[in-house]
């Protein structure tokens, strides 16, 4: 690996963002939290999407994809899926209430400011671990492919998006998320299309691709194993079969549309008709991504199965790429049966993130696409990272400074406060993903809690809070109900305490469970308290449901 | 009802309009847990699997990319069905 070209690659990536950040660097209290709500839809949509790319998605997807084949497709259709359940009951809808924060609505609708404080632990509690686990994997990503300590490689993260945030708020992290997002399209379009041209003379590999599965099928099967496309054969997320497969899908699906960092984007745009349309538009840019995943994954698998199935050790590890990926701890090549050659998977342990990584290097490809890849996924893991820790400052700032320490705060002082809580947020994450890195695999896990915690809290306050007349006795009671179940069987099936019920994983468990748990409490305390809420809500919940007039520009 | 009390004539337009906007969000809601759920349950019969359309299986490619593609359509006829409707019933 050439570790300084890459680097010079890197750098030049964090150039760019600080350049945007200082060129759109703001004072105001409207463009630091809600970027003066005037981002048009397709730039609101290319930042979400940017937002919503986290490295798991950059690194890991076509990885994942490529060592579970058909088992993983959950993730696929789960993180794309929840896209419409945000368009059609929550997106425009926040946006005509016109706040800030999330937070915020919450109070408004449940009319009770103990329920802006639940409504800031939930956010905090999904932001911070979301924001922990991508920190770490970006440390061990730099570590590897820079040769710097991860602990380095956690703490020049922070710093970047420290410096982008810090400078203009929302408004710049909008606009830094949407060259995060043309770098990362374009370093994964160009190494998945160089990759199948050079290999097979692909043009459009997305069509020509299933000649190579064919191909993978056979060959596996050749040799006794499960095939990419078998379904429902592997653990997926710590449980198996149908149930498991479809609850995971759908828990990823309904946990989209309660993630805070998302939610918040729906605050950017002028009006309600742009809010549908940017759910269309950050799906649409997802799409490019998540649709070529497969497709990577079927090449990655491929260069996998044709170089090392059947070959004898010696040879393999004579193969320049196979040496370079040991010497990073990716790949590990064992001869379990001792006949000298590799004639099964199990002897082929590679990494999921090595594989897109990887793949460059194991096509052949010149250097400098390696490079691009690299550069691609840090921006993937930058702009989550930085969507996170915006989210968590706005709430701290907004939700708690001003609204129960110093309501009569000036707005110069407002932002600058922000600006400090960004720098402590930052990094307090920094510091606990240094100390936790060597926990990366538990911390993975964990990320993915997130989604369930998401189902089983902040989906139905929202849900609920939008689509009925719930009262906050009603909410309260479900959010802690819900919780509390979701935490129960998270942490009871993490130290195997409670074995997976109906086959169901940590992230399908924990969601199904907690989140319906939720619903029902709720539903219940409301049929015996029979609370309705005040004149002032309803009157708010009706001017939700009038259409908004067209803009003129 | 205060200041955020709904008059008369906004009430009439809630009438014209939300019903509407319920209805649509409702049928598209069934599209979305067809691609979501159902189509995918459809990979555990060996008929389903066995066809192919561009040398890929079925299953796989409703899997990773038709789904993905019916989800894009589903969000642009929603925002193109109640802007409309919004247009209409505003004017």
């Amino acid at each position: 690996m050439i570790h300084t070209e890459i680097a010079a690659f890197v750098l030049a990536s964090i150039g760019i963002y600080l350049a945007i950040a200082y060129w759109t660097r703001t004072a105001r209290v409207e463009d630091f939290y809600v970027a003066g709500r005037s981002i048009k839809p397709h730039v609101s949509g290319a930042a979400t999407a940017a937002a919503w790319m986290s490295a798991a998605s950059f690194i890991s997807m076509a990885g994942v994809i490529a060592i579970l084949g058909y088992d993983a497709v959950p993730f696929l259709i789960g993180w794309t899926g929840g896209y419409v359940l945000l368009a059609l009951l929550i997106a425009p809808y926040l946006r005509k209430y016109g706040k800030y924060t999330i937070p915020e609505f919450v109070e408004d609708r449940y009319y009770d400011p103990k329920m802006r404080l639940l409504g800031v632990i939930i956010v905090i509690m999904i932001a911070f671990i979301y924001a922990l686990g991508q920190f770490i994997g970006i440390g061990i990503a730099l570590s590897m492919t820079l040769g710097i300590p991860v602990v380095m490689g956690i703490w020049l993260t922070v710093i970047v998006i420290m410096i982008y945030t810090t400078l203009g708020g929302m408004k710049s992290v909008t606009y830094v998320e949407v060259a995060q997002y043309c770098i990362l399209i374009i370093a994964y379009l160009v190494a998945l299309f160089t990759a199948s041209y050079f290999l097979k003379g692909y043009i459009f590999p997305h069509v020509q691709a299933g000649e190579l599965l064919n191909e993978i099928v056979n060959k596996e099967a050749q040799f006794g194993e499960k095939t990419m496309i078998d379904p429902f054969v592997n653990k997926v997320a710590g449980g198996q079969g149908v149930l498991n497969w479809v609850f995971t899908a759908l828990i990823l699906m309904i946990g989209t549309v309660g993630m805070p960092h998302i939610m918040v984007k729906y605050y950017l745009v002028p009006s309600a008709r742009d809010a549908r349309y940017s759910v269309g538009w950050a799906l649409i840019f997802i799409a490019l991504l998540y649709l070529s995943a497969s497709v990577y994954a079927i090449i990655g698998r491929y260069l996998i199965i044709n170089q090392l199935l059947g070959t004898p050790v010696e040879q393999a590890q004579q193969i320049a790429w196979v040496k370079t990926m040991k010497e990073l701890g990716m790949l590990k090549l064992n001869d379990i049966n001792g006949n000298g050659i590799l004639d099964s998977l199990a002897e082929i342990g590679i990494r999921k993130d090595a594989i897109v990584m990887g793949m460059p290097m194991m096509a052949n490809l010149p250097w400098f696409i390696v490079a691009l890849v690299i550069t691609g996924g840090f921006a993937a893991a930058l702009s989550t990272s930085g969507a996170l820790l915006l989210t968590m400052t706005v709430s701290l700032t907004r939700d708690i400074y001003k609204r129960f320490v110093n309501p009569n705060v000036s707005e110069a002082r407002e932002v600058w406060i922000a600006r400090v809580a960004t720098v402590i947020i930052a990094s307090t994450v920094a510091f606990l993903a240094s100390l936790l890195y060597q926990q990366g695999g538990v911390i993975a896990v964990i990320v993915g809690w997130a989604y369930s915690v998401s189902v089983s809290s902040l989906v139905p306050l929202f849900v609920l809070g939008i689509w009925t007349r719930v009262g906050k006795k009603a909410m309260i009671a479900g959010a802690i109900v819900g919780l509390a179940v979701c935490y129960t069987y998270l942490l009871g099936n993490f130290f195997k305490i409670i074995p997976p019920i109906l086959g169901l994983g940590q992230i399908a468990g924990g969601g199904v469970f907690g989140g319906i748990a939720c619903f029902v409490t709720a539903l219940i305390v409301q049929a015996i308290t029979k609370e309705e809420p005040p004149e002032h809500v309803v009157a708010l919940l009706d001017r939700l449901k009038l259409p908004e007039k067209p803009r003129r520009f | 009802m205060g200041d955020l009390g709904l008059s008369k004539d906004e009430r009439e337009t809630i009438k014209r309009f939300w019903p509407y906007v319920r209805n649509v969000t409702l049928a598209l809601l069934i599209a979305w847990s067809i691609f979501a759920v159902f189509i995918h349950l459809l990979a555990m019969f060996d008929w389903w699997r066995s066809i192919k359309i561009l040398n890929y299986p079925l299953h796989w490619l409703v899997g990773t990319q038709v789904s993905i593609i019916a989800y894009i359509i589903i969000i642009f006829t929603y925002a193109y069905l109640i802007s409309k409707k919004e247009e209409e019933v505003v004017r």
